[in-house]
């Protein structure tokens, strides 16, 4: 009973900031700011999804199995999502209007060549 | 000299789980726990390893309680009638030189609320991270320093 209401609350963290990241895509004006939404509710779902799964199994076995995917969205996302922002950096895509300040301009840095 | 007290703390767990005949990963965890307190025991307090290793677990908590503080702030952003982000890019000077230590500290930066590192200057000083909410730049410097540069550079020290 206790098992079946924690499977649903991480169910529903995971259903919910999934929804919530594809919104996000949707909504937030530049490339920038869509990565946020990405990258932090994808890990967040994920997560919630499998430790429901492994909640719902109680095995060990299948626990540490879904550990490693955790674990893997969690070194990968990052930096997929560097990789994205950094090849819209580099061609060229300018931040959205009500953006405030972009301190890259400012200091005349070259960007690292690639 | 720390790598090999890890190395002894895992093989004491692994011992502990082959006697107590159950191979599963809460068993290995305790394990580890009790090999913690006998080499802890045997070496004294003088060896940083110790430390290292309770910093490592407060940071992993400090790690998830900060990914869900970021969902939650994307969160109310996604779901806020008028968008009021104020999205900025700023520069923020790296303290570390490791390249594995930087790779790192972009990717807890890029979990925690708020931030994203978005490209890194040519002689790895400084880290252009982009923020959701930057009207306050130093302010956001300043945060990132203590919630995440620090503890990463006692545990990296």
């Amino acid at each position: 009973m206790i098992r079946d209401l924690f499977i649903t609350i991480f169910l529903f963290i995971g259903g919910f900031f999934m929804l919530l990241a594809g919104f996000g895509i949707l909504r937030f004006p530049d490339v920038y700011t869509r990565m946020h939404a990405g990258t932090k509710s994808g890990t967040l779902g994920v997560s919630g999804a499998l430790i429901a799964l492994s909640i719902f199994f109680w095995d060990t076995e299948i626990t540490v199995r879904a550990m490693l995917p955790i674990i893997f969205t969690l070194i990968t996302a990052p930096v997929a999502a560097h990789c994205i922002s950094r090849s819209a950096f580099k061609s060229g895509i300018q931040l959205s209007q009500n953006s405030v300040i972009n301190e890259f301009n400012k200091d005349k840095d070259t960007p690292s060549s690639e | 000299m720390n790598s090999n007290l890890f190395l002894a703390n895992i093989l004491l767990s692994l011992i502990w789980a082959f006697i107590s005949g159950t191979l599963s990963f809460a068993n290995i965890l305790l394990g580890f726990v009790v090999g913690y307190f006998i080499l802890f025991i045997i070496y004294n307090e003088s060896t940083d390893y110790f430390k290292k290793i309770v910093q490592i677990f407060l940071f992993a908590f400090r790690f998830i309680e900060l990914l869900f503080l970021s969902n939650i702030e994307v969160a109310i952003e996604v779901l806020r009638f008028r968008p009021k982000a104020t999205p900025g890019i700023i520069a923020y000077p790296l303290r570390f030189t490791n390249p594995l230590e930087i790779t790192l500290f972009a990717n807890f930066i890029s979990l925690t609320p708020g931030t994203l590192s978005v490209d890194i200057s040519e002689d790895n000083k400084i880290l252009y991270i982009h923020a959701l909410f930057a009207n306050n730049p130093d302010k956001l410097k300043k945060d990132i320093e203590k919630q995440l540069e620090k503890p990463l550079n006692k545990i990296f020290k």
